[in-house]
């Protein structure tokens, strides 16, 4: 098992997935941290950070608070900047607070002190206790699950049921469909080029209601409605804790997966030989590396639309969503993701996986950059792969 | 204390695009995976992940003893994996190595005794530790001269001896060059100086001929520490010689300068008098009359230029942001604001100047909660001109028209005083892209790595 990662990158931590997961909604979320996470995050894996207004700020942790404790440092911080943020006319809808690998290692009451926020704001608060050290999928299926008790109405009488239901429709000018809410959209799987509203389009060219996307261009009083869905679609990995979570609570069913985009694939594929169906052996095989919905959708779409067959998927993230088959692989190690790239015919994946094929190889290597992993740097190539059309 | 705010204005460097500097450096970072995201992305954006790897911090790691061993046989695997040893590793450990009190002399000796002829830089990203003594980035720019006059590469080069040379001057500290038309450069160069500068160094042999120089200079407050360390190591005189905006305190220095710089050549001439290997000439005093009213010329255009254009300054532009306030005020700018949290170093005589002298003068917190909305109501305001200098100042005014230049450029003496002016002159004709400029991360740093790569090195 390698020690190093010396070629590949990282994937954006659970800290950055909260942040990213919660961007849009109101409210004042805090990294607590001493300063490198918020540039990290705003820099590289927050594309609205310049064009949308969020509250996003680091507790600015010391020395002293790691050797000393100081969480009330932190919540009369918190406290101190809901008062501001309301002092200028931008009241918070909610505090969120994430933890980073200094308040993980001496055991930092993240909950307790996002508790004591609430208390003191009367602000629904988490406190998540993340360590900055798993991936974003965990950190933002995280916060995405939170919404669901901090803010979907839980109890609505039948009568006024169909009344919200009606209000929802008649917004979006289709009336006879299933009522939906889209889980796990944030700009770290679907960066901000469209895709989001790709989804919603797909489903009410369908005829289908959409209550709410979690959480792009969605507000929270949109999310509050999302009790009222027939199903819910989970589109990411950070989707599937809030599915389960309104399944409990709801007893709504969820499916996942996204349907891809026909002239999209056609472009990505463009210069792609026809390598799958053409094996000289039994053991060459398609390699896709990525996030588990993304990835299974990709194999869908490549085995029913392209005929390929002997696809493999390579998750490196923690949440696979059960999607992965016998022959894939579930892995981080650096070595073992080398081994898997250098032995496929084709691999598709974020550029950067680029540097772990060898020297004169002959994989066919098709680009498809996830801002997850490569962050901004190839913001610009990232196509609109979500259908649109039903 | 109090919750802290970042605006997306990015160009100023980190400790992980610093160590770039040095020809040939292999640059290995430990740490959680949000620590490290930022600084793999970084080198990735600079074109420099050939010469970046990291060694990644589990949770279980952090409980089971195991990272001064993981450090140690990270680096191992990494520079085994390389197709040619670096003659130079720089190691960072984090707020999590520090905090769990692991041993780094430990895996120094160690990583030195596997590698004979590696220089090992170890420095630290552990911003936590920033009020508890030297900041990380004090400490890089100290450790980034750590190899002079004990670089064991250099024990296996032909002929290797140290020995200071009196004609040869060190600027050391800054991230980007100085300007070719400085009048302290030509001075020098005039009487036969050499000069050396981390920022022109071309190859790993250039970097450790800084180990001869006699003086250092430094112009960075930041800068400091590295620079008394390294010349009570090395026994080399030390000027500090900032960029300054105050003409007066250019001219002292300037003088002072000279006597300094002379009186090690003279006294090197003294001890070995017949050797004339390595002497200089005297310097000879630029004419400083001619030098302040070119400067005085240069602001008055510039002035002329930016008419009806309110100044705003941040900390990031200039080492000596109120000194450059004062002097654009008294040169006829209409100054209005300086963003900054802290009043820098040297500084300070300037900031009761402003404070005392320009009426409704502000002083704006870069990183406050409420400065998250101040690009929103510039956005939002009418008929308002701003010309910035700085990043963040562009930003937070939401102009077009800025200077963009990061810790001081390659401003110095009075030239830099006619270079910012002309800088002026063009940002009030011109607009820029501020928000894709801003964006780019260390600005400057992509094209020092380019600039490595092309001398074949």
């Amino acid at each position: 098992m390698s020690i190093s990662t010396r070629l590949l990158s990282t994937y954006s931590a659970d800290l950055f997935g909260m942040c990213s997961a919660l961007y849009e909604l109101g409210g004042l979320i805090i990294m607590h941290d001493a300063s490198g996470c918020n540039s990290t995050y705003c820099t590289h894996d927050e594309p609205r950070w310049f064009d949308m207004d969020s509250m996003i700020y680091i507790s600015a942790l010391t020395e002293e608070d790691v050797i000393m404790g100081q969480e009330d440092r932190l919540i009369d911080d918190a406290v101190s900047a809901v008062k501001a943020a309301r002092n200028q006319g931008r009241p918070p809808r909610f505090v969120a607070i994430g933890g980073s690998p200094m308040p993980f290692m001496i055991g930092c009451d993240i909950e307790g002190a996002a508790r004591a926020i609430h208390e003191r704001t009367g602000l629904p608060a988490l406190g998540l206790e993340c360590g900055g050290i798993k991936d974003y999928t965990i950190g933002a299926g995280a916060a995405l699950s939170w919404l669901v008790d901090a803010f979907c109405i839980k109890t609505v009488p039948p009568d006024e049921r169909d009344e919200m239901k009606k209000a929802i429709a008649s917004s979006q000018a289709t009336h006879k469909g299933a009522y939906i809410n889209i889980l796990g959209v944030t700009p770290l799987d679907y960066s901000t080029n469209g895709n989001a509203q790709s989804f919603v389009n797909f489903f009410q060219s369908r005829g289908m209601n959409v209550i709410s996307s979690w959480a792009m261009g969605s507000s929270l009083d949109e999310i509050a409605h999302a009790g009222l869905a027939d199903v819910n679609v989970v589109v990411s990995a950070a989707g599937l804790p809030a599915a389960k979570r309104l399944m409990q609570v709801y007893g709504t069913r969820y499916e996942i997966g996204i349907t891809m985009d026909s002239n999209a694939m056609d472009e990505v594929f463009a210069d792609a030989a026809e390598a799958d169906t053409s094996y000289q052996d039994e053991s060459g095989y398609t390699l896709i590396i990525g996030e588990a919905v993304f990835a299974h959708s990709l194999r869908r779409y490549l085995e029913d639309e392209r005929g390929f067959e002997r696809v493999r998927i390579l998750c490196p993230l923690i949440e696979t969503c059960g999607l992965l088959k016998e022959t894939d692989l579930h892995t981080s190690d650096e070595g073992k993701i080398i081994d898997a790239i250098r032995g496929a015919r084709m691999v598709i994946a974020d550029p950067i996986y680029r540097r772990a094929l060898a020297d004169g190889s002959k994989t066919q290597f098709i680009s498809f950059p996830h801002e997850a992993y490569s962050g901004r740097m190839y913001r610009d190539n990232i196509p609109i792969f979500v259908s649109s059309e039903g | 204390m109090a919750l802290e705010y970042s605006p997306p204005a990015r160009g100023t460097w980190t400790i992980a695009h610093v160590p770039l500097l040095i020809p040939d450096s292999y640059v290995i970072f430990a740490g959680a995976s949000c620590c490290m995201r930022g600084v793999v992305l970084s080198a990735a954006e600079c074109g420099a992940q050939d010469r970046f790897s990291m060694i990644l911090v589990s949770e279980d790691d952090i409980f089971n003893g195991k990272m001064e061993s993981n450090l140690i046989d990270g680096t191992s695997e990494i520079l085994d994996a390389l197709p040619k040893l670096p003659p130079c590793a720089v190691i960072f450990s984090g707020c999590i190595h520090e905090t769990a009190g692991i041993d780094m002399d430990y895996v120094s000796k160690t990583l030195e005794a596997r590698y004979p002829a590696v220089d090992f830089i170890i420095s630290k990203m552990n911003p936590t530790m920033r009020k508890s003594g030297i900041t990380p980035e004090e400490l890089m720019r100290m450790q980034l001269y750590a190899p002079l006059g004990k670089s064991r590469f250099s024990a296996i080069l032909p002929d290797a001896k140290r020995q200071n040379n009196p004609a040869a001057i060190n600027i050391i500290g800054n991230i980007a060059p100085r300007s070719e038309n400085s009048e302290v450069l030509l001075m020098l160069k005039a009487a036969g100086y050499i000069i050396h500068d981390l920022c022109t160094c071309q190859t790993y042999e250039d970097y450790l001929d800084m180990a001869d120089a006699a003086v250092n200079v430094y112009m960075v407050p930041v800068a400091e520490k590295g620079a008394i360390e390294l010349s009570k190591r090395l026994e080399q005189k030390l000027f500090y010689f900032p960029v300054t905006f105050d003409m007066d305190t250019l001219e002292r220095l300037l003088r002072s300068f000279v006597c300094e710089v002379d009186s090690v050549c003279k006294s090197a001439k003294n001890k070995e008098p017949g050797n004339n290997d390595h002497q200089a000439k005297t310097l000879c005093l630029p004419d400083i009359i001619a030098l302040r009213r070119s400067a005085k010329d240069a602001l008055t255009r510039a002035s002329k230029a930016a008419q009806g254009m309110k100044i705003a300054i941040d900390f990031s532009a200039v080492s000596r942001i109120f000194e450059l306030a004062q002097l654009l005020f008294e040169s006829g700018f209409d100054v209005r604001r300086v963003y900054t949290d802290s009043v820098p170093p040297g500084d300070e005589a300037s900031n009761e100047w402003c404070t005392k002298n320009i009426k409704g003068f502000e002083i704006i917190s870069v990183t406050n909660v409420t400065s998250r909305f101040l690009h929103c109501q510039a956005s939002g305001a009418q008929g308002s001109e701003w010309l910035a200098i700085g990043q963040k100042a562009a930003y937070y005014c939401n102009t077009a028209h800025f200077v963009n230049i990061i810790e001081n450029g390659s401003l110095w003496g009075f030239h830099g005083i006619i270079e910012m002016a002309s800088l002026i002159e063009k940002a009030a004709k011109e607009e820029s892209d501020m928000r894709k400029i801003i964006q780019v991360k260390a600005w400057g740093c992509a094209e020092e790595c380019k600039r490595l790569i092309g001398s074949g090195k």
